[in-house]
């Protein structure tokens, strides 16, 4: 019953949906801006905002972690985005 | 056997540039050509095309490459294209291209591909002119390929390789979220892959995905996105199959005497 104390458990509800709409938001200004970065995985896990993926330089690096603070201001972010490694690969696959 | 360098979703722009250059210097001990598997761009803007331009000019090795649908984005692919080549890249969309690597003629067949989804769960032609076109559009690439691919077995090819941005089969999407892989990749690439031959198929675009995946016929599929490889570039050795080496090494001394 939605009634007494528990009817403030749809406020929750509604903070979750809300939280789901501005990841949406986030990512799509990624995706819009100059980063043009589809490659992210933003989830929403225990109150905090996770950030996953390869970025190609540390400026993209800083950029994404620039908008997520700018879009999502009073939530903890973590990030683990890692660089991309432009090195030469030190072996071959034989396909036969 | 042929070596096989590839990469995909390099992503260039101007604070990028240089970034890949020197892995690819390295091209002349280790691979036979290049093959760049779309979203080359960050935008595909000419002046990101042209930084790919000057990553690749001059190479030792033949450079393939299809667009990605980053390098459609500033609705310009004819200016990007058209820079890549003037840096002799080989830029392919629905045709093929034969190289001879020792007495090998080695073919690539090349599109961007598109979406749809895979086999039992994918979009059909059917509905809004919206979606009847987005289907359309990746059967035109999906035909576009098989045709590729059958001329270069025409042409007598000792090795075929089917080069796309977008995905042939789910495996290589391991990673991506499921409700995205009707964006990522079509099964019609596949079928056409699989009706025309080929001995290896390479694509990015999925950058969460995983590098190794088969076709439902068996052809080896790699998504060499360069989030997924953690290198400039992934080698891959081809050799022969025993089976059809004397018939296609054949049909292509053939070609290569008249």
């Amino acid at each position: 019953m939605a009634t007494g104390p528990d009817a403030a458990a749809g406020k929750p509800g509604a903070t979750a949906r809300n939280t789901e709409y501005r990841i949406a938001h986030l990512q799509e200004r990624l995706v819009g801006e100059e980063l043009a970065e589809m490659g992210m995985r933003i989830e929403y896990r225990g109150d905090t905002v996770h950030i996953t993926g390869t970025a190609s330089t540390a400026g993209d690096r800083e950029a994404i972690l620039r908008v997520a603070a700018e879009e999502l201001p009073d939530m903890p972010v973590r990030a683990d985005i890692v660089l991309a490694d432009a090195t030469a690969p030190d072996h071959p696959e034989e396909i036969s | 056997m042929i070596r096989v360098a590839a990469v995909g979703d390099i992503h260039m722009g101007k604070d990028s540039r240089g970034l890949f250059r020197p892995a690819f210097e390295t091209l002349h001990d280790c691979a036979d050509l290049l093959l760049l598997a779309g979203d080359l761009t960050r935008h595909g803007k000419p002046d990101e095309a042209q930084v790919v331009a000057d990553e690749v000019t001059g190479l030792p090795v033949p450079v393939v490459a299809v667009l990605g649908n980053h390098d459609h984005h500033d609705e310009r692919p004819e200016e990007v294209t058209a820079i890549l080549r003037s840096a002799g890249v080989t830029v392919l969309e629905g045709e093929g291209a034969v190289f001879k690597v020792g007495g090998a003629l080695v073919g690539v067949a090349g599109t961007k591909g598109f979406g749809g989804g895979f086999a039992g769960r994918c979009g059909s032609e059917f509905g809004e002119p919206e979606m009847k076109s987005f289907v359309r559009r990746t059967r035109s690439c999906a035909d576009g390929l098989r045709g590729a691919l059958e001329q270069l077995a025409q042409a007598g090819c000792a090795f075929r390789i089917a080069l796309t941005h977008f995905s042939p089969v789910p495996d290589t999407l391991a990673g991506e979220p499921l409700e995205i892989y009707p964006f990522l990749g079509s099964y019609l690439l596949a079928e056409a892959m699989d009706e025309a031959g080929a001995d290896l198929a390479v694509h990015g675009h999925a950058h969460q995905g995983t590098e190794h995946g088969l076709t439902s016929g068996g052809i080896r599929v790699r998504n060499v996105a360069q989030p997924v490889i953690r290198r400039a570039f992934a080698i891959y050795h081809l050799h022969e199959h025993p089976d059809v080496k004397g018939v296609k090494v054949a049909g292509g001394v053939e070609v290569a005497e008249a």
